[in-house]
């Protein structure tokens, strides 16, 4: 799509914007950070256990602003042509792993199963920049788990026909054929907010498809249908122009 | 004991950093910008500087180019802590001299002490 050159300047303006407001939003969040961290650690005296929990729901609470606020900046970035990647050689069973470390917890919490199934070969390294990529992976394990209410996900690396692939499959409440287009669009969460009923102001996928496409690869899913589980695919070539050559 | 100097506008992150860091065994004096950072360093001795980004009068960058600029002890170990966490900031900053640069919100003030030792080379 082209844009017109004031369609531009306001897309600048837009993004300028927010990345101001992000900046000044992160100061006060780190404060509130800083200073809940503090409490939990004793500076301020003993806290009761019961009034740890408490501060413990504030921290989170705070840090999932500052994860909103993150990508807010992101997007920013993004459409500006500012986010930078820091492409190295890298492994993406490690990534995968470090994943799963992150969320098993909070899956068990939910009484689901999170199952990793590692590739049956060795995976040759390629160039990645392994922190965005563990970001859009853990998105998807993180959107699996929130939208799955009975059996569980798998995580799943794999080579197929030359990509490295990784599959992020649930047992959750699918997604509809009205929704699919909209999946990987900006505050995408579905119209049906309440069979939708969760978290998030759906950008996950958006900043994904963005960090995977700048790497050469594709992201998309697939479902059977309402409650019939969902497949999220991340596709990454092992010959590109950033593989390393031995 | 170590001698810090801490540049930061904010009044709620003046006080979280200067009660651990203080807590943690560094004397610590509080800055409000770059300008009154480089008065305390005329009248004290300064080990460390940690330093915001953007601050009113002096940020930090300019208050880096100062000390790196040849009127101040080269063994000044400078590291900026600010949100501005983009690789081309992070970049700037190293490249103007500092030695390190931490991400604002990614830590907590005990995690941040951790780093900046680790930054020092100091158990």
């Amino acid at each position: 799509m082209n844009k017109t050159a004031n369609e531009q300047q306001l897309d600048t303006a837009k993004s300028d914007f927010i990345s101001i407001a992000s900046h000044q939003l992160r100061t006060p969040l780190t404060a509130i950070k800083g200073f809940v961290s503090l409490l939990l650690e004793g500076s301020y005296g003993e806290v009761e256990s019961k009034q740890q929990d408490v501060l413990k729901k504030i921290y989170d609470s705070n840090q999932k602003l500052i994860n909103l606020v993150d990508d807010l900046l992101n997007i920013s970035r993004m459409e500006t042509g500012r986010m930078d990647f820091a492409f190295v050689s890298g492994q993406f069973e490690d990534i995968c792993q470090k994943v799963i470390g992150i969320y098993d917890s909070k899956a068990r919490e939910k009484g689901l199963y999170l199952e990793y199934v590692k590739s049956v070969i060795v995976l040759p390294e390629i160039m990645i920049d392994g922190d965005r990529l563990g970001e859009v992976i853990s998105n998807m394990v993180d959107n699996a788990i929130k939208y799955t209410a009975k059996g569980g996900v798998k995580l799943k690396v794999e080579e197929k026909d030359g990509n490295i692939r990784v599959v992020v499959s649930d047992t959750g409440m699918g997604v509809l054929d009205d929704e699919m287009p909209h999946l990987f669009t900006k505050f995408s969460r579905g119209k049906d907010t309440k069979r939708l009923n969760v978290n998030g102001i759906g950008l996950g996928l958006y900043v994904g498809k963005f960090v995977v496409e700048a790497h050469g690869g594709r992201i998309w899913a697939e479902s059977e249908g309402e409650n019939k589980g969902s497949r999220f695919i991340l596709e990454l070539p092992i010959k590109t122009s950033l593989t390393i050559t031995s | 004991m170590q001698k810090m100097i801490i540049a930061e506008d904010d009044p709620m992150l003046q006080e979280v950093y200067n009660m651990k860091f203080s807590n943690s065994g560094f004397e610590v004096f509080m800055a409000e910008n770059g300008k009154v950072a480089l008065e305390i360093l005329k009248k004290e001795k300064i080990d460390i500087v940690i330093t915001d980004s953007i601050m009113p009068e002096m940020d930090g960058l300019e208050l880096i180019k100062n000390l790196r600029g040849g009127d101040y002890d080269s063994n000044l170990r400078i590291i900026m802590l600010s949100n501005l966490s983009q690789k081309e900031d992070r970049d700037r900053v190293m490249q103007l001299g500092a030695n390190g640069f931490i991400a604002k919100s990614d830590f907590t003030p005990a995690q941040l002490i951790v780093e900046v030792k680790k930054i020092l080379n100091i158990a």
